[in-house]
């Protein structure tokens, strides 16, 4: 099962809001960096959190890159972004 | 084309019927509840003008008048998180949902067991005058995570009815056939109210109205939701709690990367043993038995083939067993989703350092093959974070140093082979960090550094077929790689060590290999490792070789020592023997120093030729040559470093 990292955005890194989205958005500015800590540092259950994080995933305000470990030999043996970035 | 519309003539068998629409975000068990519902008498097909499949049925629902049941025309609508499509088929439930022609009423379904992430279209959907009814599916599963979902509280929140159904056990229908006869019978409950947006930014004012949304369902589903297993935590937030802790997991982390290395070593020894004898014995006796039978026996391609294929390529894949077992052990790691777990203690640890976090990928990327390290630093969104990156990468210790390790390490440290590895490992980081540290306090003084989190998957038990799967690919590419770049190099090298050097003795392919052109080159070269323990020819001429590529190091010194040369002893032993002699009288008897420096220069010195063009692609050939000066810069003064202070301690 492959990881994601979920990067902000360009556009999401100056919005504010007083709800649970803009809580998520502040708290990843702060340096929470998985659910378990938002869901700490939010207040929020992780039921939301997850929620909050896969629509700013929908909305475009948090980026998906895969995350993936060493692959073999050169560019062609493997499916990393070299390609497709 | 005609708006769709859901009293389509194509859908609706009876006019009158009313029209109840079944929405939901995918995976909540909408069509399951459909099915339940309307039972065999649901048709599929392709929406009137347009190519979205979608089911329609009767469904019968039972009445309390005496006539008995209640003909409901039902349509499947296309899951759907939201009302802002993002797909075709997420369009067309938008259109029927908020068109003129809306249904009589909507049963919006949502999962217990993920309860807010299936209530955003339901506040949304709030948002307007409609008849809706909340059913609510997967109890069972929420359950047995001890999660328990007030209904009544539920209803009283959203302001709709709520149904808990089981299309599966076929358990709530009748209730929801009563809310949904009671909710067409009814009035038409009023909007709930948004927030104002007055004079807001398009950005401010979307993520304003989806906030808002996520205040409602977040407090709806708080007031419903009990856990009745609230302390009991998960098993991996258990694991989370070590292995993502600031001192913890960075200790958990190098304790799995040792264990990796040392039971690739320990298990991979009898394969590699045996692949040795096969190759160096069995293969290329063979071969030099049919060359003689051919009256080839003495002749340049008998020379090409033993002297150069079987003994270059041969020796590179006796390590094929060890990169098979790292490769698996790998893979259980990444299947097991500790990888992931991996990556906030690398990202914490970078942050805190002060490199910017998102370049763990690339670096984490650049441990299996520099090139698409280098080519994975286009994720990062500014200039300066990939050019620092991309001259980070190279200090990645890649697969491919890891068979020379690998091979130096069994040949001067048998017992401690794996602890070598390992400690190469270690090393790269620093390096990595070392070298990050001063180019930020040097050129990128300032360097902003987006926030990122990590999307942690559960912890898992690795399956046989994906680990298989990951390792064996990993390990074609290995082997594709000693099978193209190492034959081309192993070629290169036998056609020099087969041309006699000027003013020396022999002809081609008949000269020994000191007094070939190959030799001729190292020696020229080798005074500048003098100072590092290694400036003897056999041992620069190897490095020379790795600048193309390090797989083709191994297979160098093969060809110099002629190991499958049964009377030198054969093999990995005839190179063992032949490595210790070299070695002793390159350091001046101080060979191990001079075996760990010329470990250090091979680890921090240009990977390959393929990461350089991969550096000039993406940072350009000043850049390029920049990291090569760095890299050769910082190889030699470490090594030069570590030699002349292990002489002093030896």
């Amino acid at each position: 099962m492959s990881a994601r990292t979920l990067l902000l955005a360009p556009r999401a890194r100056t919005l504010e809001s007083p709800g649970p989205l803009g809580a998520l958005l502040s708290a990843v500015r702060s340096g929470a960096r998985s659910v378990p800590e938002l869901a700490q540092t939010t207040g929020l259950s992780r039921d939301t959190v997850t929620a909050g994080l896969e629509h700013l995933v929908r909305t475009h305000r948090l980026i998906v890159q895969d995350l993936t470990s060493s692959c073999a030999g050169r560019c062609t043996s493997c499916d990393l972004p070299c390609e497709r970035a | 084309m005609d708006k769709p519309c859901c009293h389509s003539p194509n859908i609706v068998a009876n006019p009158d019927d009313p029209v109840i629409a079944i929405a939901g975000a995918p995976n909540v068990g909408k069509s399951t509840l459909f099915n339940a519902l309307t039972g065999a008498g649901a048709s599929t097909g392709n929406w009137p003008g347009t190519s979205t499949e979608y089911s329609h049925g009767v469904w019968k629902a039972r009445s309390d008048r005496a006539n008995g049941e209640v003909p409901l025309t039902v349509i499947d609508l296309p899951g759907s998180y939201s009302l802002d499509p993002m797909s075709p088929d997420e369009q067309l439930t938008a259109d029927l949902l908020m068109g003129e022609d809306r249904p009589d009423a909507t049963v919006v379904i949502v999962d217990a067991a993920h309860l807010a992430r299936s209530l955003y279209l339901v506040a949304q959907l709030r948002e307007h005058p409609m008849k809706l009814v909340v059913a609510v599916t997967m109890s069972d599963i929420a359950g047995n995570r001890g999660v328990v979902i007030d209904s009544a509280s539920l209803q009283r929140s959203l302001g709709v009815p709520v149904v808990v159904v089981d299309p599966r056990r076929r358990t709530g229908i009748e209730a929801l056939a009563q809310a949904v006869r009671e909710t067409i019978a009814g009035h038409t409950p009023r909007a709930r109210a948004v927030v104002s947006v007055k004079g807001m930014s398009r950005d401010q004012c979307n993520l304003t109205l989806e906030d808002d949304r996520f205040a409602y369902l977040e407090e709806a589903a708080a007031l419903a939701t009990s856990n009745t297993d609230e302390l009991r935590a998960d098993m991996g937030d258990r694991i989370d709690r070590w292995a993502t802790a600031p001192l913890t997991g960075p200790l958990i982390f190098l304790a799995l990367m040792w264990g990796i290395f040392e039971a690739t070593t320990t298990l991979a020894a009898p394969l590699q043993d045996w692949l040795d004898v096969l190759f160096s014995d069995t293969i290329a006796g063979w071969l030099e038995s049919g060359f003689e039978a051919v009256g080839w026996g003495d002749s340049w391609v008998s020379s090409l083939v033993l002297d150069g294929l079987v003994t270059g390529v041969g020796a590179v894949l006796t390590f094929a067993p060890l990169m098979a077992i790292m490769f698996v052990l790998l893979a259980i790691l990444e299947d097991s989703g500790y990888l992931a777990r991996a990556a906030v203690v690398t990202d914490r640890m970078m942050r805190r350092l002060g490199l910017p976090g998102q370049a763990f990928l690339p670096l984490v990327v650049g441990f299996g093959c520099n090139v698409p390290g280098i080519s994975a630093t286009r994720i990062l969104p500014l200039p300066r974070q990939r050019l620092l990156t991309a001259l980070l990468v190279p200090f990645t210790s890649c697969t491919a140093r890891l068979t020379v390790y690998l091979c130096v390490a069994e040949v001067f440290f048998p017992q401690w082979a794996g602890t070598v590895v390992f400690a190469m490992y270690l090393l790269s980081i620093l390096l990595v960090v070392g070298t990050g540290l001063i180019l930020r306090a040097t050129l990128w003084r300032t360097m902003p550094d987006p926030p990122l989190v990590l999307d942690l998957p559960p912890y898992q038990i690795p399956t046989l077929a994906l680990t298989a799967s990951v390792a064996w690919r990993r390990l074609k590419g290995f082997l594709q790689t000693a099978s193209g770049i190492i034959v081309a190099v192993v070629v290169v090298v036998w056609l020099l060590q087969s041309i006699p050097a000027v003013g020396s003795e022999g002809s081609f392919a008949d000269v020994d290999v000191a007094d070939s052109l190959y030799a001729s080159i190292a020696r020229w070269i080798a005074p500048v490792f003098a100072p590092a323990g290694f400036g003897q020819w056999e041992l620069a001429s190897t490095l020379i070789i790795g600048f193309v590529a390090k797989e083709a190091v191994i297979s160098s010194w093969a060809q110099t020592f002629n190991v499958p040369d049964p009377e030198a002893g054969g093999g990995i032993a005839g190179l063992s023997d032949a490595l210790h002699r070299v070695f002793q009288e390159a350091s001046g008897g101080y060979m191990l120093p001079a075996v760990i420096a010329f470990l250090v220069f091979l680890l921090a010195y240009t990977p390959c030729v393929a990461t350089l063009a991969a550096q000039k692609r993406e940072i350009g050939l000043k850049w390029t040559l920049i990291g090569v000066v760095l890299q050769l810069a910082i190889a030699w003064i470490l090594a030069v470093i570590v030699f002349q202070i292990g002489c002093l301690l030896l």
